[in-house]
């Protein structure tokens, strides 16, 4: 994307993905990647469109989303969200040049950004970066089919401190700009609907959600008491772990 | 009773034949009956399955005791996905959902197969890759389209992955596939049954009409199918020239919608 040339420098480090591979494949890759900064809603890729970058969140999350018919009304649902621990524009690495999902920034903050010629160049002759990728891929399929039997299972405030507690993780604070829209998007429910589960887990002092959209954590305790069984199996064999890394 | 394999699953079908002697000698098929407990959660996994004309039902296993499906696989993959990650244990349980034959290997087998890289190694990713947007595309599905729309969806997909218009098919785990209690699968095929679309008796499902049926689907038929036809094609992925530019237009739709 442009706009992001006169703010970039340097990988430091923050991306768990990245992180956790052997450290000569990660100097490989270190020599062309470089920080940007993320706006909330900033499109990444289009849906069928060209990934020219791969991105590797460190405090940003990217939204993946499905556009839907609910009644012959089509609207954008997101299902997958994708923080530190993983890649967006995995895909290039396994030969497929375009995004099969509209991506876009749901919370502002620092990706890493590696053009993707590079990545599929080196997922190319590195077994191990391949393996990691595809190590990653399974992760988001356990997750993916989780929620299928989650939507099924699970009642929206179940479901809401999920997702409140998964982002918290994936974006490595427990303090973050949550839009009612798009909190909306993950639990496929009207906007009022998203108050009242949010209005839930303010009164039991979990968290604080504010007018400007801010949510903070107050009490981790008390939010994992509130959420599905399908947290701890995404942190198990999902794309979320305790400490960041997958 | 097991036997050499003779053809039959799409992926290893796809593969060019001077490619197959790393595994050749090491596949034979087997029968599945409905309800065979195929792959264990949480015990050593040893084997990869290929479906011929069974379906495989992955599930997961809830608290509340209950399992809910949450992966269907057919001719167009194999069983589990795991398999091509280190974790000496299969993550969730699978069943045989529709019976039929497959043709299984060994995990060693499997495991060398992908090292040698070459075309098993591509379309495993791509299965991979297939899987993951069908799994992710069905969360929002389920939340989104009514219980019509995805018994006609899901019988599609059924259709394709067993190769044939007629499947044996107990309402127990199309309640189950569906997320509704039996009496909304009765209601939901008995639908489709009126329409002429289908014909459903004695737990076996004969698709009649498949015009009216893919009327009656979700748009997430189209799009899975879509996909998995992609990930079986060896040919190499066109480049796309859509820019990112329609995605503003995207975007305004649903900041749109979602205020109105």
């Amino acid at each position: 994307m442009k706009g992001h040339e006169q703010r970039t420098r340097g990988y430091e480090g923050g991306n768990a993905f990245l992180d956790g591979l052997p450290a000569a494949e990660r100097r490989v890759l270190a020599d062309e990647l470089r920080v940007v900064e993320i706006d909330a809603r900033e499109a990444i890729f289009n849906r069928d469109g060209k990934i020219a970058e791969v991105y590797f969140p460190i405090d940003a999350l990217f939204s993946i989303t499905a556009e839907l018919r609910r009644e012959e009304i089509p609207d954008v649902y997101e299902i997958a969200a994708v923080g530190r621990e993983g890649i967006v524009g995995f895909e290039v690495a396994l030969g497929l040049p375009a995004s099969r999902r509209f991506v876009l920034a749901q919370i502002e903050g620092r990706a890493a950004v590696l053009p993707s010629r590079t990545l599929a160049q080196r997922a190319g002759k590195s077994a191990v970066l391949l393996a990691a990728i595809h190590k990653y891929v399974l992760r988001r399929i356990y997750a993916g089919e989780q929620l299928v039997g989650c939507a099924f299972a699970h009642g929206l405030g179940r479901r809401a401190a999920r997702w409140v507690a998964t982002i918290a993780d994936k974006v490595g604070r427990s303090e973050f700009g949550l839009s009612q829209e798009f909190l909306a998007m993950m639990l496929a429910v009207e906007t009022h609907a998203v108050r009242a589960a949010l209005a839930g887990l303010e009164a039991s002092g979990a968290v604080r959600y504010d007018r400007e959209e801010n949510l903070t954590i107050l009490r981790p305790q008390v939010l994992h008491e509130a959420v599905c069984e399908c947290y701890q199996a995404l942190r198990e064999h999902g794309d979320l772990t305790s400490d960041g890394h997958v | 009773m097991s036997d050499a394999y003779e053809g039959g699953n799409r992926l290893l079908d796809c593969i060019p034949l001077a490619e197959r002697s790393v595994f050749e000698g090491a596949l034979h098929t087997a029968s599945f009956a409905v309800r065979d407990l195929a792959i264990t959660a949480d015990e050593p996994l040893c084997r990869v399955i290929f479906p011929i004309d069974c379906i495989f039902s992955i599930v997961a296993l809830l608290q509340s005791g209950a399992t809910t499906e949450v992966g269907t696989v057919g001719r167009e993959g194999f069983v589990p996905a795991e398999v091509v990650s280190s974790s000496p244990l299969a993550l969730r349980s699978t069943f045989c959902q529709v019976p039929g034959r497959a043709a299984v290997m060994e995990r060693t087998v499997f495991e060398r197969a992908l090292a040698a890289g070459g075309t098993f190694a591509v379309l495993v990713r791509r299965n991979a890759s297939a899987r993951l947007f069908i799994s992710e595309q069905l969360t929002a599905c389920n939340l989104t389209h009514g219980i019509v729309q995805r018994c006609a969806r899901w019988l599609l997909m059924t259709r394709d992955r067993v190769g044939s218009p007629d499947f044996p098919l107990t309402h127990e785990f199309l309640a189950m596939m569906l997320g509704v209690r039996r009496a909304g699968v009765t209601e939901a095929a008995g639908h489709l049954q009126q329409l002429g679309a289908i014909r459903y008796r004695r737990g076996h499902i004969s698709l009649i009409d498949d015009a009216l049926l893919t009327d009656q689907a979700c748009e997430c038929y189209g799009a899975t199918n879509a996909v998995l036809e992609a990930s079986l094609d060896c040919t190499p992925p066109r480049e796309t020239v859509v820019d990112a530019s329609g995605a503003a237009g995207m975007m305004a739709r649903m900041i749109e919608h979602r205020n109105a």
